[in-house]
């Protein structure tokens, strides 16, 4: 029993090596690819800083001419706002293969994910690591250090507890996307799709209505997964809504993994 | 003369006949467009659950100008001059070179399509967002001002037309990554500058007093100000000069660098 547990964990440690392996070679490509292009990636860079910067700026602009935002200052609401980045980065620099996904299913190119001998829902996400995003990272990162330097060790920890499972249901959006994507074809606009309605949570959904509200929080849940982190960063959220978020999102991975599953069937290599 | 519009229709024609190819790709288009005019629309209006006016701005009218944001949005920047860069960049410019036809009408003519088409659409959903949420929507009721809206809105096109030209040449001496660097920073920075997500007057003097110079400015926020009856007639007047200066200008520097653009033009990728 001993010797076969060991032979288990040897083998997923083996597993979890050589999938460390093919990331790292991938994302060693992206770097490559980030340098060659030093022009590209310096415009790209300076588009997505500015984007950043400005609606920091609109979010200063609208905390000074307005009396009150649901009761949240400025500080706070930057603190909403800068978890919304750090969330939605992580995916694109993780999964950012995924917005290249439709050309290898219209062309029938993903037959060729589909016979190497590693997962293809792997190969597919982590194609391509965006390098791009990692320089914003580390300015969102600062920011929120910055930001948070008197948080609690609770609500640090709360904070990194929540911040996995959103993480998680990142990633699952990024699965269902790819899922969609097999069965219909059509990826570019429903990850932009899911991008826009995320978008509604730069700032905190409790400004909303109700009814809108409650479409973020149940329908597609994206007030759990980037108002809530922020929240317990702040000290304004219950552990019941942590546990909340962390059910939601392992119940939404394993969905997605269905999802995928079953789009895979339905794969019909066109135009290979 | 007859024949040569003919000739322009006809591209027109299918450049609206094209938009109806791809149903699925068309409808998931048309979906976010709706997202995120809902998405600013209730920012805005939950902004105004806690506050009575901002900068000047009623609930009302900052509503009706969000409202507007997503008609202009479609009248101005449905463009496929975008599309020009990637011609250039991958060869495709030789086609249309070898053609009977004005290389700037031709994209003309597919801008219009692509607009009209975007419009058809967006009609639909405003009905539908009328009727869903019920907004506190402004009606001019002086003629005068729809009239200037109108013009407004078609002198824009021009600019825009123009300026987006400008950046997709780009790529005769940049063609990296189809010009699409240019392009993603001149959008980050219209987006900005045009006032599609809040009007510009709420910005500090200084700094409205310099975008009031830029052609961005006429994308969106004037002929906003003009329908909502915000600015004075001498102001429409200056601004109508500015305007006209911006066309002359970008016609120029348009043609100018097109014609250097062209002999720089190896057509590679072909």
């Amino acid at each position: 029993m001993e010797k076969r547990s060991k032979k288990l964990y040897r083998s997923g440690n083996m597993k979890l090596k050589k999938y460390f392996t093919i990331w790292l070679k991938t994302t060693q490509l992206s770097l490559q690819s980030f340098l060659i292009n030093r022009q590209a990636s310096l415009i790209y860079l300076t588009g997505k800083l500015l984007r950043f910067t400005v609606f920091i700026l609109i979010l200063k602009i609208v905390a000074s001419k307005t009396e009150n935002l649901a009761g949240f200052n400025f500080s706070q609401l930057l603190n909403f706002f800068l978890v919304f980045n750090l969330l939605d980065i992580l995916g694109q620099l993780f999964f950012r293969g995924i917005y290249w996904f439709r050309h290898y299913v219209v062309t029938g190119a993903f037959d060729f994910n589909l016979v190497k001998p590693f997962n293809p829902l792997f190969q597919i996400l982590t194609s391509r690591t965006d390098f791009l995003d990692l320089l914003l990272l580390v300015a969102v990162v600062f920011l929120l250090v910055r930001e948070n330097l008197n948080i609690s060790l609770i609500n640090l920890l709360m904070f990194l507890l929540i911040i996995v499972f959103s993480f998680l249901f990142v990633t699952a959006v990024h699965i269902l996307v790819a899922a969609v994507g097999v069965a219909t074809t059509e990826v570019d606009h429903v990850i932009w799709i899911y991008r826009d309605i995320s978008h509604m949570a730069r700032v905190p959904v409790d400004i909303y209505l109700d009814s809108i509200r409650a479409f973020l929080t149940f329908v597609i849940p994206v007030a759990l997964v980037f108002t809530y982190p922020a929240k317990a960063l702040m000290n304004l959220l219950s552990w019941q809504s942590v546990f909340f978020t962390m059910g939601v999102s392992l119940v939404f991975f394993a969905l997605s993994l269905l999802g995928w599953r079953i789009a895979l069937k339905k794969y019909t290599s066109a135009s290979s | 003369m007859e024949n040569r519009l003919e000739k322009y229709l006809q591209i027109f024609r299918m450049s609206w006949q094209n938009t109806f190819v791809y149903r699925l790709s068309l409808l998931t288009w048309r979906l976010r467009s709706f997202i995120t005019l809902l998405s600013l629309y209730f920012f805005w209006w939950a902004v105004y659950n806690f506050n009575q006016e901002i900068a000047g701005y009623t609930r009302d009218v900052m509503l009706t100008y969000i409202i507007g944001t997503s008609l202009m949005r479609s009248l101005i920047f449905s463009s496929r001059s975008n599309q020009v860069s990637a011609d250039i960049a991958q060869g495709n410019l030789n086609n249309y070179l070898l053609k009977p036809v004005k290389y700037f009408g031709w994209m003309g003519a597919l801008d219009l399509g692509d607009k009209m088409s975007d419009v058809f659409f967006l009609l639909f959903e405003l009905i539908l967002f009328y009727f869903l949420f019920k907004p506190p929507l402004l009606i001019q009721e002086n003629f005068l001002y729809v009239v200037l809206f109108l013009l407004f809105s078609f002198l824009s096109m021009f600019i825009y037309f123009y300026l987006s030209l400008l950046v997709s040449m780009t790529a005769f001496w940049y063609p990296e990554h189809n010009g699409w660097p240019a392009r993603f920073l001149f959008t980050v920075v219209i987006d900005f500058l045009c006032g599609g997500i809040f009007p510009l007057d709420i910005l500090p003097g200084l700094i409205f007093q310099i975008f009031k110079l830029l052609p961005t400015t006429y994308f969106i926020f004037y002929p906003l100000q003009i329908y909502l009856g915000r600015v004075s007639v001498t102001n429409i007047l200056s601004s109508l000069a500015l305007m006209v200066f911006w066309i002359f200008s970008l016609n120029f520097i348009v043609n100018k660098l097109w014609k250097k653009g062209v002999k720089n033009y190896t057509g590679v990728g072909i």
